[in-house]
């Protein structure tokens, strides 16, 4: 082959020759071995020698071992591709050594891929893709001759050749590409500066200094398409004029990258590519790597060039900018990796060919590092302009485990967090620019619940801290300063006036730095106090960090999460060591409904459980209810001591778990509590929506006796008509926890025919002893918890068919999962993305319900795709029943003359903290407050209404804490976890009745764990309330 | 160079005024509108760092810093809104609750700019937690104390150390908060490459670095400055002499500009005060007896009665006087007039005269006139030079700040610096080639450097025998292969210029002398270019008004011997010992107790250096007054006075007073 190339005949001639030994390797089955740094990190290397051995083994001497760079799912590596002659190109991911012989049997002998091994490339992950910077990742980096076969280097050739300076910068700037780096410069204006800046020697210089936490997008091409980087260079300097040298500053923690690099620029020389008279003409270039010492601010352009000068790492004060006076002080451009990369297909395919995918003022495409707590992990290219919800749900496959969306952190450190109601948002320039953030290199950090975001905002300030170069006052001092106020929060020693000298910092921090560093610091701050403020605001007032991460402010994650702060840990490592009595204590000390919660909590605890992070979250709620059933086996009824009587009264409106809760509370107290309550049972939601299968009466009802037996007087049957009449009658506080009993309507027609039913009714009149007159064939409306427990008592009831019409995708139901779960193996159709648009009936009774099908589109506020009819899908199915279980809103009609406000929905307003209403001595909770919630919502809505109302009554000022004292001390293991037990290990899940059984009868379905499994799985709990509390 | 184009700029909604060029600070300040630094001073270069001087420019997004900001035609600034109020403010607030600043203890209270500008911003607390952390003091510099907890990391004595020093010792290490000022790799400074010029004291703005010597001696709103002319080794470099209470408090450089701003630690340092007791009143010795304090007309009259006896008994000729060096010219000359006039000796040199002897000898070759010295360089040569040649001395100790030029020009106009001395040299330590011969090989090695030059084609107009280089290999005991590099080196020099010194002198070798210059007459195309660093501050003056004896006076071996020693200090190896050895009878005026004034029959007192006035020669013979500066003690006559009233008593006229 031909070597030194001295016209553009001659790299034709070359190219000729290489496609040719291309197309005669095509005809062998190629093994593309994915050699990244990610990828041999992974273990891509001992895969690379499991394929030589095996093919060597079965002498297969139509196979060729090839090398390629990373292609993207970095978090799948080790990933190989084999291209097969007749097959074409199939991709495996995660392959172990072990399943080599396997694929090479299969595969390469039998001609059959191994489907379940591969990566489905058709999948939304890889389609919704536009690969151009990304398009040689698949082609062995160390080969220019592939590059060449490529039509690498025609660009170069056609620049060189065919057009002048100026008409290359025209195409470039024609483009619109801009600075790929972060800013978003436009390239061309850049280069023009460049150009008509003074000065027969200038410079070109490629910023690979790929700072960034979690961010490697740079590296990927630096280490899979050297030569674009070169190639982009060249024409930049011929553009520019009077470039002679070029430098690549890379960081010198990607050796692979400098090494591919250095070898790529080794080959260019050898191929005149490099060096003087470059494809026979006048023009000269070369280039050095200048390897960076490791320090992020070394990214920022004056810095880079004073480092390589050989000068301490410092930015220095633009202007003069680098464009006038660069390296050495003589004129320089300075670009990013991809913005090189970039430059040679804009010469070969055109402005035009660039132009044809991205937004309005940012063309072309970006390549992207999504990782975090995502799905698919790794590295994309997606055209700009593309909705972050696509990038985080349709490409990254959304959160793992299920666990809810909160923030993307774009751009890095310098970077802001994007979150759940902006995943509408373009990713551009501009638009992200608009919420606070910048784009960045192309950083993509996912987050979800269980980030704090106070915690990343000091993570962030934590890395500006120790990264800037301590030249300028605002960034070497504000930053230290803003991060001690940041930890003083998670610290819970915050106050409200921190958060405005934290603003006012991070302004002048932003506006007064010297360089970029300091200039886009206070980012995480700004943007997390901009969309994040109430997280903030829990970790000041309330001491509370809602994503469990703030070690000081909490014991164990689950009990820090739970409302009702119930001592998780303490009752499972009891239950660990065979006391199920104590345990139950401990319990019920704080929660008079231990057997009934222990059956229908929704356990918000098990999902912040930190055992989740070795294998699945320990089994909490049903741990609590073992301990509670064992002692009422055993005739054990804690109850708790009484305070001496005292004079005063207090009313509670509602006997629902609020209710109760305030006068187990206030009981205990001393205090005198009455009870009213409308319906002829109490229990409220409790008893009356919840179905006999899940929570028998008679659990509730001893329940409620202990309550009723430390002295709460309950008044059944009487409504409350007049808050006034109340204090008349000598009551000096009242609780309002009505609860949330009326439904909502769909708003379709026909539906006050006979046979549409709302589901709290239906529920109510059901629990109460009567027998709905439902129908065979039942659609239920809604995804939540009622409709789950409507459709199941349906079936129950007698129905055939039963559906749940939810207009959203089932991962999106509001119902508990577990209840999902056990609906679906009982037989209920569960039809998603469906909404009903009319009940038909036929004499006055219902015979069918019209139904249309629905898409999801953009992302409401919430995070979640708002569904939109499709046009024509409408069809019928045939019913009999429709129940609707769409969302409940209180029965506030009572209060119409109490001068008590209400609110949206028609819930009472009341301090979310204190739960005082705008009447003095009136506080309301529960789900008459907060809408529709659970039941431990409520249990802790009883416990802050008793907290207030004990204050109130001893004219003391209100806490926005719940007061927790006067429990009888038990003693609680503190032996952590033996190696043994934190091994991998699943969680325990306790046992149902059998199906049919279920079907046929309001018999309990879900079965209490016994008592060896119970000491099983709570020896899974890792005992986080043991680790020393405290930061860093 | 073209006169800089005026342009006008709107600042505050005034019309303000400045050159092309100049920075929004230049013209602020030439405009008198006030903007807040830190970081900025004068003659060193801009960093922006502070952040205290930004202000608004419109068209601008972001504010920037006015010390950077190269001004236009036509820009419209401001300066004092009320968000860059807030922001300066709030820096202020950083930078004190950043380390450790708390005024009452600190050495540069009333003196300290940060303090200045909180109290012009009333800032009276601060609203963040003072970080409290634990710092370094280092105290290990015999003059210069460095307090990192004081350090605002403005980085002025980092530049004033690099750029107008050049002595790069002080540099930063770690980054962002950790960022610390270290000397060298993070040594103490008395164990770095500091040569304690002090420049950095003078340029810190706050009490991070102060000086042993003037700590809590005063502020400068307490006393006055006095703008002199150091005398102590013939660089006369410009100072400024802060006095409180007839007390030096402390002495600065003029300025800390490039290239003159520099001072090195005895201009700055060890003229402040000395340890040693000064003397206040005339003593005399009775015979046989121990000295004791007289009053003055006693110690005249013994005195005078020494001079007529050995006049009458011995002829004139066998007195001597000797005179030191550091005094001034109207000194020297009065003491002359004394000794030939009055008394009549023909006796009389500087306590420096073998060193003007060695090199008189040495450089008649190249003088028309004999005595040579009208051949010497500027000082300015070192910084115009392309390669400076170091001969016999080590001038960052014998005067440093003519080092600090060598510095300058090597690391900043990348000039050579060769450094040929036989003795332990620290400028060898940086120059780019040091040539250590053995202590007898330096003549040869000079002379064969110059052979090797001659046969490179360089032309010298005088040559000497030539040495070869085999010889002087041996004779040096240094490498031919390394001779050979240094010839290259020189032979590259266009601007070449050598600074020589003591240790030729110091062995009396005239041949090395001329040696020497030969050799600068190759390195220079116009040469020799040749500077004698000379042995003190008025050596030049003394010598060229003749006062140096150009023969051995120790030879006549003198009975009565006439010491005027003013400020000087002597080690015990020194040639004045001998001579007061030899004489039968000693008077000696002098500001301190030695062990000379022990052995004296009469010692007169004589002012310090900042007690009297007069002009100095520079080692480049440019002629500079230093100005009194302190009131004398009581008692203490000037000397001028002290020879009118001895010529008076000689001469049993009515005394005249001296015409200055």
């Amino acid at each position: 082959m031909l070597t030194v190339l001295r016209s553009v005949k001659d790299l034709n001639t070359l190219r000729a020759e290489a496609q040719k030994q291309l197309a005669e390797r095509a005809k062998k089955i190629e093994v593309k071995v994915h050699l990244g740094s990610c990828g041999i990190a992974g273990g891509a290397k001992t895969i690379q020698e499991a394929f030589i051995k095996e093919v060597s083994h079965h002498q297969l001497s139509d196979v060729a071992i090839t090398e390629a760079a990373c292609i993207g799912p970095c978090g799948r590596e080790p990933i190989v591709t084999i291209v097969h002659p007749q097959k074409g190109r199939t991709v495996y991911a995660e392959i172990t050594p072990q399943q080599v012989p396997t694929i090479v049997e299969r595969h390469l002998i039998e001609g059959k891929a191994v489907s379940e091994w591969l990566l489905d490339v058709k999948s939304p992950e890889f389609s919704l893709q536009e690969i151009r910077v990304m398009a040689n990742q698949d082609m062995d980096p160390r080969s220019i001759e592939e590059y060449i076969a490529r039509d690498g280097y025609q660009a170069l050739a056609k620049a060189l050749t065919q057009m002048k300076p100026d008409e290359v910068i025209d195409e470039v700037s024609r483009a619109g590409l801009r600075g790929r780096g972060g800013a978003g410069f436009p390239t061309g204006t850049k280069w023009t500066f460049v150009r008509r800046a003074m000065g027969d020697e200038k410079f070109v210089v490629c910023n690979g200094d790929e700072g960034d936490p979690g961010a490697y997008m740079n590296r990927a091409v630096l280490e899979g398409n050297p030569h674009s980087i070169l190639e982009g260079m060249a024409i930049g300097a011929y553009a520019i004029g009077n470039v002679r040298r070029g430098f690549a500053y890379v960081r010198a923690e990607y050796p692979l990258a400098i090494q591919t690099l250095n070898h790529a620029i080794d080959q260019a020389r050898q191929h005149g590519l490099l060096g003087k008279n470059i494809l026979g003409t006048d023009f000269e270039f070369d280039l050095t790597v200048f390897p960076g010492a490791g320090a992020f601010v070394c990214g920022e352009e004056t810095a880079l060039l004073a480092s390589i000068e050989g000068k301490r790492g410092n930015p220095r004060q633009r202007p003069p900018f680098p464009a006038n006076k660069g390296l050495l002080d003589k004129p320089t451009t300075l670009n990013n990796v991809e913005t090189w990369s970039n430059i040679p297909k804009i010469i070969v395919k055109g402005a035009d060919w660039f132009t044809s995918v991205g937004a309005e003022k940012s063309k072309g495409t970006k390549t992207f590092c999504l990782v975090g707590k995502i799905n698919n992990t790794g590295l994309i290219e997606v055209p700009l302009g593309t909705p972050l919800g696509q990038i985080v749900f349709d490409i990254g496959g959304g959160i793992p485990d299920g666990r809810e969306f909160k923030a993307v952190q774009i751009g890095g450190p310098s970077g802001g967090c994007i979150p759940i109601a902006h995943l509408n948002t373009s990713v551009d320039y501009e638009a992200v620019t608009a919420l606070g953030a910048i784009m960045g290199s192309g950083g993509l950090i996912v987050m979800d619940e269980n980030n704090c975001m106070v915690d990343t905002a000091k993570f962030f300030l934590q890395f500006t801290r120790d990264e800037s170069c301590g030249k300028c006052t605002p960034c070497r001092a504000g930053i230290p300063k803003m991060l001690e106020i940041l930890t003083k929060i998670t610290q819970g020693k915050g106050t409200m006036g921190d958060l405005d000298i934290l603003t006012e910092l991070a302004e002048m921090v932003g506006s007064a730095s010297l360089c970029g560093l300091g200039q886009t610091a206070p980012n995480p701050v700004l943007t997390t106090l901009r969309h994040f403020r109430e997280e903030y605001e829990a970790h000041i007032i309330d001491k509370r960090c809602p994503a469990a991460v703030c070690q000081a402010l909490f014991h164990a994650p689950c009990q820090h999460t739970c409302p009702a702060e119930l001592d998780c840990p303490g009752y499972v490592s009891l239950i660990k060591e065979g006391k199920f009595i104590d345990a139950y204590k401990v319990i019920k000390q704080r929660l008079p409904f231990p057997m009934s919660v222990g059956r229908v909590c929704d356990h918000p605890c098990e999902v912040k459980c930190r055992r989740a992070q070795v294998d699945e979250a320990v089994s909490i709620r049903d741990l609590k209810r073992i301990a509670a059933d064992y002692a009422y086996e055993h005739g054990v009824q804690y109850l708790p001591p009484v305070k001496p009587r005292k004079a005063e009264r207090v009313a509670i409106v509602g006997a629902g778990p609020a209710g109760l809760t305030a006068a187990y509370e206030l009981v205990r107290e001393g205090y005198g509590v009455t009870v009213f309550e409308a319906l002829p049972v109490a229990g409220g939601m409790m008893a009356v929506a919840i179905p006999e299968y899940r929570l028998p009466k008679r659990i509730l009802n001893a329940e409620i006796e202990g309550v009723l037996k430390l002295g709460v007087e309950l008044k059944l049957n009487t409504r409350v008509n007049d808050i006034g009449d109340l204090f008349k009658q000598g009551y000096q506080a009242v609780f309002v926890s009505c609860g949330a009993h009326k439904g909502d309507k769909v708003g379709i027609p026909n539906e006050d025919k006979q046979g549409v039913f709302d589901a709290i009714d239906f529920l109510k009149e059901l629990n109460l002893g009567k027998k709905p007159q439902i129908g065979k064939k039942v659609a239920v409306v809604g995804g939540g918890n009622s409709a789950i427990d409507a459709a199941r008592s349906t079936l129950r009831l007698g129905a055939e068919e039963v559906h749940i019409l939810y207009r959203r995708e089932r991962k999106d139901m509001p119902a508990i999962i577990e209840e999902i779960e056990a609906a679906e193996d009982e037989g209920i159709h569960i039809d998603c993305l469906t909404a009903p648009t009319k009940v038909l009936s036929a004499n006055g009774k219902v015979s069918g319900l019209e139904c249309i099908r629905m898409e999801l589109k953009d992302f409401d506020t919430s995070g979640r795709r708002t569904p939109h009819p499709v046009a024509g899908s409408e069809y019928t199915i045939p019913v009999d029943t429709v129940i609707e279980a769409i969302g409940q809103r209180p029965d506030v009609s009572f209060l119409k003359d109490s001068e008590i406000k209400s609110g949206r929905g028609g819930t009472i307003i009341a301090d979310p903290r204190t739960l005082a209403t705008n009447r003095p001595g009136v506080f309301a909770g529960g789900d008459a407050v907060t809408g529709p919630k659970t039941v431990i919502w409520a249990v802790a809505a009883g416990q802050r209404a008793a907290t207030s109302i004990k204050r109130y009554l001893q004219g003391k000022p209100l806490s926005q804490f719940i007061e927790r004292n006067g429990y009888e001390p038990i003693e609680i293991p503190n032996t952590p976890p033996t190696e043994e037990e934190v091994k991998e290990r699943h969680r325990l899940h306790p046992s149902h009745i059998d199906l049919r059984e279920r079907k046929a009868s309001f018999k309990e379905v879900l079965l209490p764990f016994t008592q060896g499994e119970a000491s099983e799985e709570a020896s899974r709990c890792l005992r986080c309330d043991l680790e020393v509390a405290g930061e860093e | 160079m073209a006169e800089k184009k005026e342009i006008k700029l709107t600042i505050n909604s005034r019309e303000a005024r400045g050159k092309e060029g100049d920075t929004i600070l230049d013209i602020c300040r030439a405009n008198d509108i006030y903007v807040p630094t830190l970081c900025h001073l004068e003659g060193l270069s801009v960093v922006g760092a502070c952040r205290l001087c930004v202000v608004e420019i419109e068209g601008e997004r972001r504010i920037n810093p006015a010390c950077t900001y190269p001004a236009r035609d036509g820009l419209v600034v401001r300066t004092d809104t009320e968000q860059l109020e807030k922001y300066r403010r709030l820096m202020l607030e950083l930078i004190f609750t950043e380390r450790n600043h708390f005024c009452f203890f600190c050495a540069a209270s009333g003196d300290c700019e940060l303090q200045k500008l909180a109290y012009q911003y009333q800032m009276d607390h601060a609203r963040y937690q003072y970080t409290f952390p634990t710092l370094p003091t280092d105290t290990l510099n015999d003059f210069l104390v460095v307090d990192h907890n004081r350090c605002i990391l403005c980085g002025r004595c980092v530049r004033v150390c690099a750029e107008v020093v050049s002595s790069h010792t002080l540099s930063f290490a770690n980054r962002g908060w950790r960022t610390m000022v270290v000397a060298d790799l993070n040594q103490p400074l008395g164990e770095s490459s500091c040569i304690s010029c002090g420049a950095c004291v003078q340029a810190c703005p706050t009490g991070a670095i102060f000086s042993k010597t003037s700590a809590y001696r005063g502020r400068t709103n307490e006393g006055k400055i006095i703008r002199s002319l150091c005398s102590l080794c013939g660089m006369s470099c410009d100072i400024d002499v802060l006095i409180k209470d007839n007390n030096i408090v402390r002495i600065d450089g003029a300025n800390l500009t490039r290239p003159k701003g520099q001072l090195c630690r005895k201009g700055r340092f060890e003229q402040v005060y000395r340890e040693a007791p000064r003397i206040a009143t005339p003593l005399v010795a009775a015979e046989g007896q121990t000295i004791k304090a007289s009053s003055w007309e006693e110690a005249f009259e013994l005195a005078r009665r020494g001079i007529e006896a050995y006049r009458r008994r011995y002829g004139a000729n066998s007195i001597a006087g000797f005179a030191s060096s550091l005094c001034p010219t109207e000194t020297l000359e009065a003491f002359a007039k004394l000794m030939r006039d009055t008394i009549g000796t023909s006796l009389v040199d500087t306590l420096d005269g073998s060193a003007y002897r060695t090199l008189t000898q040495g450089m008649s070759k190249f003088s028309k006139n004999g005595q040579g010295l009208e051949t010497e360089s500027p000082l300015e040569s070192i910084l115009k030079s392309d390669c400076i040649i170091v001969v016999g001395c080590n001038p960052l100790q014998s005067h440093p700040v003519a080092g600090c030029y060598m510095l300058q020009a090597q690391i900043h106009d990348r000039a050579q610096l060769v450094v040929i001395d036989w003795q332990q040299n620290s400028l060898g330590a940086r120059a780019d080639l040091w040539l250590r011969p053995n202590e007898n090989g330096m003549g040869d090695l000079i002379s064969a450097l110059a052979s090797m030059l001659n046969r490179r084609g360089k032309r010298s107009k005088q040559t000497q025998g030539a040495v070869s280089l085999a010889s002087a290999a041996l004779a040096s005991g240094l490498d031919e292969t390394l001779l050979e590099q240094a010839a290259n080196m020189l032979a590259a020099a266009k601007k070449g210029v050598v600074v020589y010194g003591n240790g030729l002198w110091g062995k009396k070798d005239a041949a090395c002398v001329r040696g020497v210059l030969e050799l600068a007459s190759l390195v220079h195309s116009n040469g020799p270019k040749a500077i004698a660093l000379k042995p003190w501050g008025n050596s030049r003056g003394a010598w060229e008004l003749g006062i140096a004896s150009k023969d051995e006076v120790t030879d006549a071996k003198p009975k009565l011997v006439y010491l005027l020693l003013a400020d000087q200090e002597f080690g015990g190896e020194d040639f004045v010992f001998r001579v007061a050895e030899q004489a039968e009878f000693l008077i000696v005026q002098a500001s301190y107790t030695s062990p000379l004034t022990e052995v004296a029959d009469v010692v007169l007192p004589s002012p310090i250096w900042a007690e009297r006035e007069g002009t100095y020669i520079s080692v480049d013979g440019k002629a500079g007054r230093s100005k009194r500066i302190l009131e004398p003690l009581p008692g203490i006559k000037d000397d001028l006075e002290i020879f009118a009233q001895m010529t008076q008593r000689l001469q049993k006229r009515r005394p005249m007073l001296w015409k200055r």
